[in-house]
């Protein structure tokens, strides 16, 4: 007996009202997402420039420190390159997939589908590679103690 | 005209390059999912564990932190991530189910109610990222 549920087309799944309402909004969102973060992020980049040197008193004299600012900006800098990367893929998807939508292109849907996978695989590897440093630094602080 | 009617020869599919496409971002997508609740409940275990010893720690640094109202502080901060974080891993999670079975099963009901989940997710990350950028702002001035 055949699912009723089922509403395929002869090569594939074919996309109703439903699923298009759906991806319009999730375009949208996703495109609100890459820019809210990437100016979040050159927010935090700015913080790191104008960051005050710090000034500590050690037996009567005053130094400043600056240490922290240049750790904070490299960091900052490496930072805004990897959100720069994973954000354009999102807007990307979301762009192509509203495009897709309004004209019935298939190769922008395509292609935004393509910038999504881009976007969840980058992010996945780049937590992989959290994941491994935050063990070596657990394993380090073992070895320590 | 019926909400879930599709319409003519030329209309837009999951075809086989987008299902490709689809199948291997919610794989990621998974991952990520799973490696999020998996996270916050270590964040949870490691507070029970160590959060009266992170609350002496902190009141070293910030005088007057320090008593039940600052363990009331952290718990309620952490409940908060803990719900909104692990709310946006399960919708990824049922999003990378439903989107999967959708797919291999050819049921544009089941992907639908897919992409319902990560509708809902992108809405709840979005107005996080928002409120992110105003207290990031904020903290400008």
């Amino acid at each position: 007996m055949e699912n009723q549920q089922t509403n395929s087309s002869l090569f594939g799944l074919q996309l109703n009202t439903v699923s298009k309402n759906s991806l319009i909004t999730i375009a949208q969102w996703a495109t609100i997402i890459a820019v809210v973060s990437t100016v979040s992020s050159v927010i935090s980049l700015i913080e790191a420039i104008t960051a005050r040197p710090k000034v500590v008193n050690i037996e009567g004299f005053s130094y400043d420190v600056e240490q922290s600012t240049g750790g904070n900006m490299v960091g900052a800098v490496i930072g805004l390159i990897i959100v720069f990367l994973i954000n354009y893929f999102l807007y990307m998807f979301g762009k192509k997939t509203k495009k897709a939508i309004e004209n019935i292109d298939q190769g922008d849907l395509n292609s935004g589908f393509s910038n999504l996978k881009a976007y969840f695989q980058i992010t996945g590897i780049l937590l992989i590679i959290v994941l491994v440093f935050f063990l070596i630094a657990l394993m380090g602080m073992a070895s320590m103690t | 005209m019926e909400p879930n009617q599709t319409s003519g020869l030329f209309e837009l599919e999951v075809d086989d390059i987008s299902s490709r496409n689809l199948v291997d971002a919610f794989k990621w997508a998974k991952f990520l999912a799973i490696a999020g609740i998996t996270g916050l409940g270590l964040i949870l275990i490691f507070f029970l564990a160590y959060g009266v010893k992170i609350i002496n720690a902190l009141s070293q640094v910030l005088p007057g932190f320090e008593g039940d109202a600052a363990f009331g502080v952290i718990s309620a901060v952490i409940v908060i991530f803990i719900l909104i974080f692990g709310l946006l891993a399960y919708l990824l999670l049922r999003a990378s189910t439903l989107i999967h079975k959708g797919i291999a099963g050819k049921n544009t009901e089941v992907f639908n109610n897919g992409l319902a989940s990560l509708k809902i997710y992108f809405i709840i990350y979005g107005v996080v990222s928002v409120l992110s950028l105003l207290m990031n702002f904020i903290s400008l001035f």
